[in-house]
């Protein structure tokens, strides 16, 4: 670690100003679970952190019109407790979704101080987070000097700890949409530990119609690519079945040869990281049929 | 139960579980750790490491780091060239002269220490070791010890002579010879074989190493804290390397948060940071971070064994051979012991009439070996428990049968195996029985049940230290209470407890009157440290001694006051008091204070004074004679541990369903401390076939030097353990009976999941760790065999008593098609 000046802005206005003033040498901190690795191992050393946890604007979660707006440093705590969203009556399952997916993440402590927005702009390919935000096709709000703008998220994640976001921007909020429709959400992941990030993951989202067939879907693999990845050969293929007897293992076969693993780490290659594929988009048909 | 009411009943405190007295200020957060002390003027030392594991140093320039704001010193081994010696020679026949402060012209890993910056911040010692500049060239990096073993491999300690030694292989000389090996292999009706390797698990204690030198100049005297499990060795190390006198240096360990073996030794940033606070005359402390752990701690060390074994048709084990080869880094520390003793322990708990060894302890630009929970012996059962169900398979014999038909029997003992084991009591036999009674053997797919066997040294009388001790001093106070002064230096063991309740015991006192100060050079007499499940049997053998004599002497005392014979005596209740009789006789309170402040009232000939004794425990052990044969241990703990392991063929994920230990502990002082060492052992060796593995590129540098990426399972990773069975055979060469509790359930772990592995899917693991990735393609590839396989590598047929085959490579396989 390097010393740094410390900076709590209680407004948006006030955060924004801070962060633009030297964006070089100055970062933004949430929950600080990815940033302070960094900083001790000095693979980043900013002059100035400008903590978000007093910006109450940045932690409130509100619904209404279709949609659900989180706050970027809304913590995993505060969802996997059932708190966040307790006031929100959601028209679909998409909080119930989140909540299993952010409750399984890391563990207590990490779960305690971490943020969804953090885990957002961290994008890391192994997270959670950005693989089931791209599921439920979130957009993100990015406020700057110059206003506030919204991108999809297939244009917010870049690649590997990139984002759409310039220096001197903050992301203010994620907006989930909040579909009428039988909509049904689905997440499988691999880590070595209980407690890792994924080698693998898959998410699926289906919507189905009066016969219960397929209307529409997506499908985002995680871990092994670079940025969360959308299965679009999958998702034809699974278009008009019906969701009851869709055969998994070809689903499974299929992913599997669509999805070119980029990503292979010190220990887990490509290859095995691909090979999981198939268990994994099983599982998370499984759970989407389940919560239907 | 209260201890009050036990008081009055006199029963015994040996087998209580009372609950350890150190927990909690560990709970509370008041343990103060070294990173927690906070001397005045104190000062940060972070140590700058070569980047290479193998390369010349050419030139090293510190000013640009000492014209840097808070930096107090600057140094390199150039500059301490004439006030430091390498360390490592206190004791005997141990390989020297490679243990230093500083790479000098060659570094020979990566993380080897280069220089030092002490500032007054440690941001500002790590902002001077980054403006270090110091120009290397690298050398070809010899990273797996068969190639380092070749004879054209240069040599990586090149300027040391090491006895023994040939080429890489500094000791080369390690062999067993018992029986006629080839007679014995020829006549058997099966022979199995195979290369098992075993990876590194590296020092994953919670704390971190850490020192706090403070020297003060007006008086001379360095006052050295350290996370260490050995303050007397340290000291002595340290006194040695630095030219002190003994008298003045004084080492301390406070609180330390773990060590499992990897404490256990004189490191370089020690005498670094000892160095530091003499030349600035200030105190200075070395915090070791995460990665340095991982790059420069002495983990496990990796070995390859080729090894085979005979059995006749009715399951009996006549021979065992093998070649062990253990990288040990790129500095001799523990290496070849771990090899010696491990192997040596390993061939038990049988009594194999015909063993052919031959070791070698390998030099590689990895970071060194050192002992690490087992010592040597999990790696040893590793392969022979896999081997004797390999032949077992190949007889058609049950696994648990053939093992019964082997292991030394407790009726027989006291027993002396063909390897000059001398096993005073045992219980392994009823120990596996109780075992596979408690397991679930029934069929289920991709369900499979394995089995393993050892036995474990309680302390060991070390090939390179002729000496197997621990000393204990006790002084009673003049208001009753007794104050110990215990030689070992625990880390985690609970010894403040486990003391306590022996000498509390033997005094016939309340246990909380028993006050227990260990890890002080000052205070506690000599000792060799806490390792090798030393503390319970020898420590604690050493405390009842020096309380018998504190007892004979209270005891001679109250006969003269009372007019009775000695006979008539005995010590209960905090009090001497007449054999049986509750409530008579004289506190021992009393009798202290006559002793103190009315001499005129003792015995002609009694000391006046404190009442007082020390005592020592030299274990009787022989030393290893050159045909790998002795007794180095008193005697030998004993697990039986069976597996009920499921596998996920699509991810080639493991589980353990279920997991049964059996273990011999002797007669047990503290059960629920004894549970807890059982539990944790438990986890050091599920953790080397979970994941646990330091691994090294083949340019040396590790790459996974964090818990990111170094897979220590969490307590969530870990099967749900059922209490251990234990089958007492108390020792008979202990007085009090205690065996080793410390290791004995991380040796069989490694092996009893492999042959659970090997019993769901047909695949012999012999690599450790077994990961996912490793199982998925086994599977694979046996599928495309059409026949179980053995991983990673084939053992192609075996024709020569010493010449080994080159194993064949698998290619790359797609793991789905
Ligand atoms: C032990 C451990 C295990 C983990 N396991 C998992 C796992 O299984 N799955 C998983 O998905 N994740 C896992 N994580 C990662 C975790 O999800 C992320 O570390 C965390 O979510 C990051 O959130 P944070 O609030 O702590 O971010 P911070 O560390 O505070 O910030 C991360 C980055 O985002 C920037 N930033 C934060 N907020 C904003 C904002 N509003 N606008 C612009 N930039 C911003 C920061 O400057 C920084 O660069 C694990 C982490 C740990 C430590």
């Amino acid at each position: 670690m390097r010393p740094f000046e410390y900076l709590t802005p209680a407004g948006l206005e006030e955060a924004l100003e801070a962060v633009a003033e030297r964006p070089e040498e100055t970062a933004p901190i949430a929950g600080g679970q990815s940033l302070l690795l960094e900083l001790k191992s000095r693979e980043r050393a900013p002059a100035r952190l400008v903590s978000l946890a007093g910006v109450e604007a940045l932690g409130a979660v509100s619904g209404g019109h279709g949609e659900i707006r989180v706050g970027p440093t809304v913590t995993y705590r505060a969802i996997a407790d059932g708190e966040a969203f307790a006031a929100i009556a959601s028209r679909s399952a998409v909080t119930g979704f989140l909540t299993r997916v952010i409750a399984n993440i890391a563990d207590r402590a990490v779960r305690t101080m971490a943020t969804v927005g953090g885990a957002a702009c961290q994008a890391e390919p192994a997270f959670d987070i950005p693989v089931a935000l791209t599921v439920v096709d979130a957009g993100f709000e990015v406020a700057g000097a110059s206003g506030t703008r919204r991108v999809a998220a297939h244009e917010f994640f870049r690649g590997v700890k990139q984002t759409a976001l310039e220096q001197g921007e903050l992301l203010s909020a994620i907006v989930v949409p909040d579909p009428a429709g039988s909509w049904r959400w689905g997440f499988a992941k691999q880590g070595m530990r209980a407690h890792d990030a994924a080698l693998s993951s898959v998410a699926l989202a289906v919507r189905v119609d009066g016969e219960s067939r397929v209307e529409c879907c997506r499908i985002v693999v995680g871990g092994a690519v670079k940025r969360p990845s959308r299965a679009y050969g999958c998702e034809t293929w699974l278009i008009g079945r019906p969701i009851g007897e869709v055969e998994a293992e070809k689903l499974g076969e299929r992913l599997a040869a669509e999805v070119v693993p980029e990503l292979g780490g010190a220990r887990f290659g490509r290859e095995y990281r691909r090979s999981l594929l198939p268990a994994l988009v099983r599982r998370a048909l499984e759970e989407a049929r389940d919560e239907g | 139960m209260s201890v009050a009411a036990d008081r009055a009943t006199g029963e015994s405190l040996i087998g209580r579980s009372l609950p350890r007295r150190e927990d909690l200020a560990l709970l509370t957060g008041t343990a103060v750790f070294v990173d927690d002390m906070r001397p005045a003027g104190l000062l940060h030392a972070r140590i700058l490491r070569s980047p290479h594991a193998h390369a010349r140093i050419r030139r090293i320039d510190l000013e640009p780091a000492r014209r840097l704001p808070g930096v107090v010193d600057v140094f390199c081994g150039a500059d301490v060239e004439r006030s430091v010696e390498p360390w490592g020679d206190l004791t005997q026949d141990i390989l020297t002269g490679d243990r230093i402060a500083f790479a000098r012209d060659k570094a020979v890993y990566q993380g080897q220490e280069v220089a030092v910056a002490v500032a007054e911040t440690k941001w500002q010692a790590e902002d001077a070791i980054e403006a270090i500049e110091v120009d290397y060239e690298p050398l070809e990096p010899l990273v797996d010890p068969e190639q380092a073993m070749q004879p054209d491999a240069p040599v990586i300690q090149d300027g040391v002579d090491y006895e023994g030694g040939v080429g890489n292989a500094y000791d080369a000389s390690y062999r067993i010879r018992v029986g006629d090996f080839e007679f014995a292999r020829d006549e058997a009706d099966v022979v199995v074989r195979a290369r098992f390797t075993t990876g590194c698990s590296g020092a994953a204690a919670l704390e971190p190493h850490a020192c706090l030198a403070d020297y003060n100049p007006s008086s001379g005297k360095l006052t050295f804290h350290s996370a260490t499990q050995m303050v007397h060795p340290l000291r002595d190390g340290l006194s040695k390397a630095l030219h002190l006198p003994r008298t003045q240096v004084r080492v301390v360990a406070p609180f330390v948060g773990g060590g499992f073996g990897s404490k256990g030794d004189v490191f370089p940033w020690e005498v670094i940071t000892a160095v530091a606070s003499i030349r600035t005359g200030r105190p200075v402390r070395c915090v070791l971070s995460r990665r340095e752990v991982f790059e420069t701690v002495p983990g496990r060390g990796r070995q390859v064994r080729y090894a085979e074994l005979a059995m006749r048709a009715d399951g009996t084990i006549t021979a065992y051979g093998e070649r062990v080869i253990f990288a040990c880094g790129g500095v001799s520390a523990w290496g070849n012991q771990i090899l010696r003793i491990g192997t040596q322990i390993g061939m038990l708990p049988y009594a194999i009439p015909n063993i052919h060894v031959d070791g070698f302890a390998v030099h590689t630009n990895t970071g060194p070996a050192g002992p690490v929970r087992g010592f040597g012996v999990p790696e040893a059962i590793f392969a022979k428990e896999q081997l004797v169900d390999m032949a077992a398979t190949e007889l058609g014999l049950d696994p648990v049968e053939v093992r019964l038909r082997n292991v030394l029997h407790g009726d027989d003992c006291p027993t002396v195996t063909p390897l000059g084991q001398r096993v005073d009591s045992t219980s392994i036999d009823r120990c596996l029985e109780r075992a596979a009674e408690a397991i679930d053997r029934s069929e289920a797919e991709d369900v499979g049940v394995g089995f393993a066997v050892c036995m474990k040294y309680t302390s060991a009388r070390h090939p390179s230290l002729d000496s197997d001790l621990a000393s204990v001093r006790i002084v009673l106070e003049t208001d009753g209470t007794v104050s110990v002064f215990s030689g070992d230096s625990p880390h985690g063991q609970g010894h403040g407890t486990t003391v306590a309740q022996v000498v509390a015991d033997a005094l016939g006192v309340g246990v909380e009157k028993v006050r227990v100060t260990s890890s002080d050079t000052e205070t506690c007499p000599f000792s060799l440290g806490t390792w090798g499940s030393r503390g319970g049997a020898i420590l604690g053998t050493a405390a009842r001694m020096a309380a018998e004599r504190v007892r004979a002497k209270l005891i001679e005392l109250a006969a003269h006051i009372l007019e009775t014979a000695p006979e008539e005596l005995e010590v209960a209740e905090d009090r001497v008091r007449f054999v049986g009789m509750p409530g008579t006789g004289l506190f021992i309170q009393n009798l202290v204070l006559l002793a103190a402040y009315a001499t005129h009232q003792l015995p002609e000939g009694f000391e006046p004074g404190p009442i007082q004794a020390q005592a020592t425990y030299d274990t009787p052990t022989e030393r290893e004679r050159s045909d790998g044969t002795g007794n180095l241990s008193p005697t030998y703990s004993a697990a039986a541990h069976a597996a009920r392991v499921e596998v996920d063929r699509e991810t080639g994920r493991w589980r353990v369903l279920d997991y049964v230990m059996a273990h011999d502990t002797g007669v047990i002082i503290n059960p629920l401390i004894v549970e807890g060492q059982h539990q944790g052992a438990f986890l050091h060796g599920y953790a080397m076939v979970f994941g646990e593995e330091v691994r090294w590129g083949e340019d040396g540098a590790v790459a996974n030097a964090g818990f990111k990426e170094y897979f220590a399972p969490s307590a969530a990773d870990l099967p749900s353990l059922h209490p251990t069975i234990e089958v007492p055979a108390p020792s008979t060469v202990i007085p009090g009976g205690q065996k080793g509790a410390g290791e004995s359930a991380t040796a069989p772990v490694a092996a009893t999941i492999a042959n659970a592995l090997q019993a769901a899917t047909g695949v012999r693991f012999c690599s450790l760790p077994i990961m996912p990735d490793d199982v998925k393609r086994a599977l694979v590839e046996s599928e495309r065999r059409g026949a179980p396989i053995v991983y990673p590598r084939d053992m192609p047929d075996y024709d020569g008593p010493t010449e080994w085959p080159e194993p064949e490579e698998f290619d790359d396989l797609e793991l789905i098609d």
